[in-house]
């Protein structure tokens, strides 16, 4: 199954070495994204505590609780 | 027409495996005609997922690209196997001999090979979608499998590492002008329902997400034994598994 080295001149696997040696990734812009992705990450966390703050701040209103709820299920 | 889709990722651990057998037993389930084959040839582990032992996997890809069996015996109908009322699901595996993988580390293979596949399982069984579970990584092995395919799912989790990898992959891929999306597994259950997740995930990673799909202990649990949608129909993993196919589905009819 092994193809001769003239057929593999011009064959998928040399472009691939050729595409990956000249792709020149500019580091800086991966290092942004993962900056940019860890932001994202904090503020989707504070949402989430804010969004439970106030859960809990109405369940003390209403005199409820999640905890004495699932133990009541 | 056979669609061929590469289920890969840049880094092991994903969930690929996972993905592809559970992904391939609801499209089959759907009604569709589905081959899966496990191309991560230096660390096959489908079969595994399949419970598919030695006795039922007579040929494997190796046989075949060694001259040693046709490209059809080593296509395994598992549609009964699994229980499957509808469609149907072929498997091609692989070796997990550890002298067949060094022989084809040392010796390569075909890179016609993928192209080989997916006219066979249209040729013999009008297979409507091929899944291809590749090794993780940008090595050319791998791209060769990606790059030969119609559209690649790209499995990522929600690290750095992850995301990162996978912006590279979506840029390598863009290079070959192939089209790619992303799928993001094993997400914190907390994170998992955050409605902008998705889109800023796909900004930042450069290829649409098209699913967002938790983490669950049982399906780490149930690894492997069997294919977890099978078993649990009514797990909330099964839905995200059976949107994500009802979107692949659009995107191929698209």
């Amino acid at each position: 199954m092994k193809v001769s080295k003239d057929k593999q001149d011009d064959s998928l696997r040399n472009r691939i070495t050729s595409v990956l040696s000249s792709m020149q990734t500019d580091m800086a812009k991966v290092e942004n994204i993962v900056a940019e992705f860890e932001k994202k990450i904090e503020a989707i966390m504070n949402k989430i505590d804010d969004l439970e703050r106030r859960v809990s701040y109405l369940e003390s209103l209403l005199g409820v609780s999640r905890e004495s709820d699932e133990e009541g299920a | 027409m056979t669609v061929s889709v590469a289920v890969h990722s840049y880094r092991g651990g994903t969930g690929k495996s996972t993905t592809t057998a559970n992904l391939a037993a609801v499209l089959a389930a759907m009604g569709l005609k589905v081959a899966t084959v496990d191309l991560d040839l230096t660390s096959p582990g489908l079969h595994v997922i399949y419970g598919v032992t030695a006795n039922l996997l007579k040929h494997t890809l190796n046989d075949y690209l060694y001259g040693k069996c046709k490209l059809s015996d080593t296509i395994l109908d598992l549609t009964r196997y699994l229980g499957l009322s509808r469609g149907k699901l072929y498997f091609l595996g692989s070796s997990m001999k550890p002298e067949e993988i060094a022989r084809l580390l040392k010796e390569g293979y075909d890179e016609n090979l993928f192209r080989k596949i997916v006219e066979e399982l249209e040729r013999l069984y009008n297979v409507d979608l091929v899944l291809f579970d590749t090794h993780p990584g940008l090595t050319e092995d791998t791209l060769l499998s990606v790059i030969s395919s119609d559209l690649s799912l790209l499995i990522t989790r929600m690290d750095k590492q992850d995301i990162t990898g996978t912006y590279i992959t979506a840029q390598v891929l863009k290079r070959f002008k192939k089209v790619s999306y992303a799928v993001l597994n094993m997400v914190p259950p907390k994170f998992a329902s955050i409605p902008e997740l998705a889109s800023e995930v796909s900004r930042l990673v450069g290829a649409p997400v098209i699913a967002v799909i938790p983490f669950y202990e049982d399906v780490l649990e149930h690894r492997s034994h069997g294919v977890f949608v099978l078993k649990h129909p009514r797990h909330t993993f099964t839905t995200q598994i059976v949107k994500l196919a009802k979107r692949i589905v659009s995107i191929i009819r698209g």
